[in-house]
């Protein structure tokens, strides 16, 4: 026997029986699960708008840093010395100055010593202009302080 | 030119690059001596290379990115500057 309210289905034969009450009660409950699915969507959209967002603003922020090309120290100076100086001066006071204290520069920044490196770039720079000075006095001068 | 002869300073560095005979830059030399300063020894190198007591070589196949860095060795001169001395008894021998 089903009751009037009951869904009847025939297959191959047989009687399926629904009732429908507990249908009524299953699609309830298919809404609800469907509205959750719906809400747990939504929320993963927004967090991923918001993860987008904000990687969106990372890259501007790469972007406006500007990319900086590492030189060795004491470019400048020599090239400053190679316009006051003669060629044979330059290569004789200033050139093995400024190549050793670049290598010892190097040789820091590869080690990781940045603090070191920097102070060596100092150091260098001030021996390399006292250099530069003693080069531009007069020869006599140069040699008497020499002994 | 100066003084022809090898001041102290310079037979200092010619017994370093006596110890080194394939070469030394001049950094190396600084920490190789006892108690010679960098800018001295850069003086001094040029003073030594122009009498004669050093040769100096740039190797073009280093990784130095700098600029040429030029490798100092002992020449004949230095070398019988260097004997002279220490038989005057100038620089203890093989100090």
């Amino acid at each position: 026997m089903t009751g009037s309210a009951d869904i009847v289905h025939v297959v191959d034969g047989g009687k399926i029986v629904f009732d429908r009450k507990r249908l009524d009660v299953l699609a309830a409950e298919v809404k609800i699960l469907d509205r959750i699915a719906q809400e747990h969507i939504e929320d993963a959209v927004r967090r991923a708008l918001v993860i987008a967002e904000h990687s969106i603003l990372e890259v501007r922020k790469l972007r406006e840093v500007q990319p900086r090309v590492a030189i060795p120290p004491g470019i400048r100076l020599s090239a400053i010395a190679r316009a006051v100086l003669t060629r044979r001066a330059y290569r004789k006071h200033v050139m093995v100055a400024v190549s050793e204290m670049q290598a010892e520069y190097i040789e820091e920044i590869r080690a990781g010593n940045y603090r070191k490196a920097r102070w060596v770039s100092i150091r260098g720079h001030a021996l390399i202009l006292l250099t530069l000075l003693r080069a531009l006095l007069p020869a006599r001068v140069r040699a008497f302080l020499s002994g | 030119m100066g003084n022809r002869f090898a001041s102290v300073t310079e037979l200092a560095i010619l017994r370093v690059l006596r110890d080194h005979p394939g070469g030394l830059y001049g950094l190396e030399i600084v920490r190789a001596s006892e108690n010679l300063s960098r800018g001295t020894v850069y003086t001094t190198l040029g003073r030594m290379e122009e009498k004669g007591f050093v040769r100096s070589r740039v190797r073009r196949d280093e990784e130095h990115a700098g600029l040429p860095r030029p490798r100092y060795t002992v020449a004949a001169l230095g070398e019988r500057a260097l004997a002279a001395a220490e038989i005057m008894g100038m620089v203890p021998a093989g100090a």
